[in-house]
């Protein structure tokens, strides 16, 4: 094996100093040996460059599942959205019912309250109404008079 | 957003996952040479980095650090020896076709599993840092980070691996 050789894979990285690398360069020109170890590291790694790999297309949600199953989620935007949103709506059940609740309540208890109210103003109503059938008779009776006089 | 990760955001960790699982699965895929293996090292590579994240001080890009993770994940899910190799006969049947004709008589398949056969016969340590320079493209300083090992190092193993593979796959690289 040609000594060279590491200083061509050296070179080949572009690891060498300006002037290593004029000195590969014009071994290079002068040595096969080189050259083709040169020429077929490069092969080689187009070789495996060119494989193509498999795919797993369902691993990224298997691996975020294995992160989330090993406490990795303390907040999560979404899912905390979707639970505010539930919670919400659970929030606005409970208070629906207890409003509804609430209003039959009153309406039952402005019910009862309400009744010796109404039991006066109908008394009142009717003393109105009887004072007012008796003005047309008072009005007649002082006519009466005038003319007797 | 890795802030964020640490505060538990699950949309900034799928972010995350999104951004980085296909980076882990090539590394970890290219090291293993198994699918199912391969995505194992790449949950629990993930799941590492909730682990970790606390303790990560941004002294290191995430990039490397997490290459670092990745490869650690990987490395301990390899045997502890090589347990798959292509039995001599097929080995040979391989070669002497690619020999023949690389281009199209040795099929996709086939030039797949003598690759999987060669890189499966690297130590660990030269596979890794052959996978990151010459299929991931990270410079030999990235290595030795992620690798925690000198540069000189990278240099030698990289060296190493190069001309073992070329001894392994000579065959079918002959006409090339």
């Amino acid at each position: 094996m040609c000594e060279w050789q590491r200083k061509v894979s050296a070179y080949l990285d572009g690891m060498l100093l300006p002037d290593e690398i004029a000195a590969v360069v014009a071994h290079l020109k002068v040595c096969d040996e080189c050259r083709k170890a040169m020429t077929e590291w490069q092969q080689i790694r187009r070789q495996f460059l060119m494989e193509s790999l498999p795919t797993s297309p369902a691993m990224i949600a298997a691996t975020l599942e294995r992160l989330e199953r090993e406490g990795a989620f303390k907040t999560s935007n979404l899912r905390s959205q979707i639970q505010r949103l539930d919670l919400w709506f659970t929030r606005s059940d409970i208070a629906f019912r207890a409003a509804m609740a609430v209003a039959v309540l009153v309406t039952l208890l402005l019910a009862n309250s309400a009744a010796p109210v109404l039991r006066a103003r109908d008394a009142f109503q009717a003393k109105i109404q009887q004072a007012i059938r008796l003005i047309p008779l008072i009005h007649s009776n002082e006519s009466e008079q005038v003319n007797r006089r | 957003m890795l802030e964020r990760c640490r505060k538990g955001d699950e949309r900034a960790w799928a972010e995350i996952v999104n951004r980085y699982w296909g980076l882990a699965f090539r590394v970890a895929y290219r090291i293993l040479r198994h699918k199912e293996e391969a995505e194992d090292a790449v949950q629990d590579a993930f799941v590492q980095v909730y682990l970790a994240l606390r303790n990560f001080r941004h002294q290191s890009q995430f990039r490397t650090w997490f290459y670092r993770i990745v490869v650690n994940c990987a490395l301990a899910r390899l045997p502890p020896s090589p347990v798959e190799s292509l039995d001599e006969s097929r080995e040979i049947e391989l070669v002497e076709r690619a020999h023949e004709d690389p281009e199209s008589v040795v099929l996709a398949h086939e030039r797949s599993q003598l690759l999987d056969w060669a890189i499966q016969q690297l130590p660990p340590d030269w596979r890794t840092v052959f996978v990151l320079r010459e299929l991931e493209g990270l410079s030999y300083a990235e290595i030795a980070e992620v690798l925690g090992i000198p540069i000189g190092t990278v240099e030698s193993r990289l060296f190493r691996a190069r001309q073992r593979l070329r001894q392994l796959l000579k065959p079918l690289l002959s006409d090339g």
